[in-house]
């Protein structure tokens, strides 16, 4: 046994925790070496000296400090106690489990679904996107009550109007409609053709508080 | 009307406060000396065993009755010491030689000291050693000193350490070679330079 061995085990040694076979190499080697015997002789005058320190006597006031303490602390039995933090436990352990991995699928979900089924999540319910390529344009729906003159009509969004398309009619529930380009209704004698006269009309009309005006699909920004 | 279920709490607080009371006057020495120990600091030892015993009644339902307290309770104990001595770093205790001792009348009297330097045979003397370990444990990181501790003052085996302390014997062994080794360095000065005392057994 080298002398680094020795020294790594004089502790232990001393404290007998070596096994026989390590207890009798270490003390083959103590009976050869002055420097790892100088090293045991240290060692356990180390541990001499603490195991013989002076014990300090314990303040009297410390069980007094303690009763003071725990009478000072809320006043529950284990029979109250227990059930409460079995339940906390569990609600807190459902939770760290269930949270996150909700709000991973939900992240994975909300992109996947609006991607395969061209539904709109935040949308309202059962709104469906219009695929990109979709011949039919965005469009704005106003709705008037059925006393109006214009009970209904349905406008191209803004990339319809910006390139001069007309406005389709529809009549088949029931709404009225106009087959004639928005600009008709203008009465200033605006180009009704060009996109700032078409967004005019629009605004004013959209000023009558009793006309709703909802977008249907796409975006309004070409 | 008398709530039974309210006198059934009260008696069932005040006999645990009272089973405890017995367990604190039974290990408060003992829990108090380690505390100085790890310290080096009667007011901090103070705080830090107060601090022990009352962590141990919060969690006092949670120890099973009839397996080892002590060794639950040095659980406690060296958790927090290890946590609070590291955290409050090391603030030795000092106290001034030329402050004038109060006596128990009231009086003062200057404070006589000893010259240690040309007298030998007084490093010996039991509060100066005492000083010298103190200081030298102060120096040991808080793990090595505790398991230090454990094992030469309180006498516990390494198993039991190991238990106390959550580690492995390994571990164990390991942290009292090198706290013994730091130890060995810092106290050396303090022993006369005699040899052949020892022999191994």
């Amino acid at each position: 046994m080298t002398c680094n061995m020795t020294q790594r085990l004089i502790s232990a040694y001393v404290d007998r925790e070596l096994s026989e076979d390590e207890r009798a190499r270490v003390r083959q080697h103590l009976a050869l070496c002055a420097e790892c015997m100088a090293m045991y002789e240290m060692t356990l005058k180390v541990k001499t000296a603490l195991g013989s320190m002076a014990p300090s006597p314990c303040p009297e006031c410390l069980w007094e400090s303690v009763r003071d303490r725990i009478e000072a602390l809320p006043f529950q039995t284990e029979l109250e106690r227990a059930p409460r933090l079995s339940a906390a436990r569990a609600v807190w352990s459902f939770a760290r489990l269930v949270v996150p991995a909700a709000v991973a699928g939900t992240m994975v979900a909300i992109p996947l679904v609006h991607m395969i089924f061209g539904v709109s999540v935040f949308g309202p319910a059962g709104m469906r996107q219009q695929p990109l390529a979709s011949s039919t344009p965005p469009r704005l729906v106003i709705t008037a009550p059925a006393s109006g003159e214009l009970s209904s009509a349905r406008y191209p969004a803004a990339r319809g109007v910006a390139s001069g398309q007309r406005a389709s009619m529809s009549s088949s529930t029931g709404l009225f409609g106009l087959d004639t380009p928005i600009g008709c209704n203008s009465k200033d004698g605006e180009d009704p053709s060009s996109p700032e006269g078409q967004l005019d009309l629009l605004l004013r009309q959209m000023q009558d508080s009793s006309l709703t005006y909802t977008w249907i699909g796409g975006s309004t920004h070409e | 009307m008398v709530n039974q279920q309210a006198l059934a709490t009260t008696a069932q607080h005040l006999s645990k406060e009272a089973e405890f009371e017995s367990l604190v006057l039974r290990y408060q020495n003992s829990v108090y000396n380690i505390a100085l120990r790890m310290s080096g600091n009667p007011d901090e030892a103070q705080d830090l065993a107060q601090e022990a015993f009352v962590r141990a009644y919060r969690s006092f339902d949670s120890y099973r009755r009839g397996t080892s307290f002590d060794k639950w309770l040095y659980r406690i104990v060296t958790n927090l010491y290890i946590d609070e001595v590291r955290r409050r770093r090391r603030k030795p205790y000092v106290e001034s030689l030329d402050e004038r001792i109060t006596m128990s009348g009231g009086d003062e009297v200057d404070r006589e000291i000893a010259d240690l330097s040309h007298s030998p045979e007084t490093v010996y003397d039991r509060e100066h050693l005492d000083m010298c370990i103190q200081s030298a444990l102060a120096e040991l990181p808080p793990e090595f000193r505790m398991a230090v501790i454990l094992c030469d003052i309180e006498g516990f085996s390494y198993e039991e350490i190991a238990q106390i302390m959550g580690t492995s014997i390994g571990t164990v062994r390991s942290r009292i070679h090198r706290g013994r080794r730091g130890l060995r360095e810092r106290i050396a000065p303090c022993f006369p330079a005699r040899s052949g005392e020892v022999r191994p057994t």
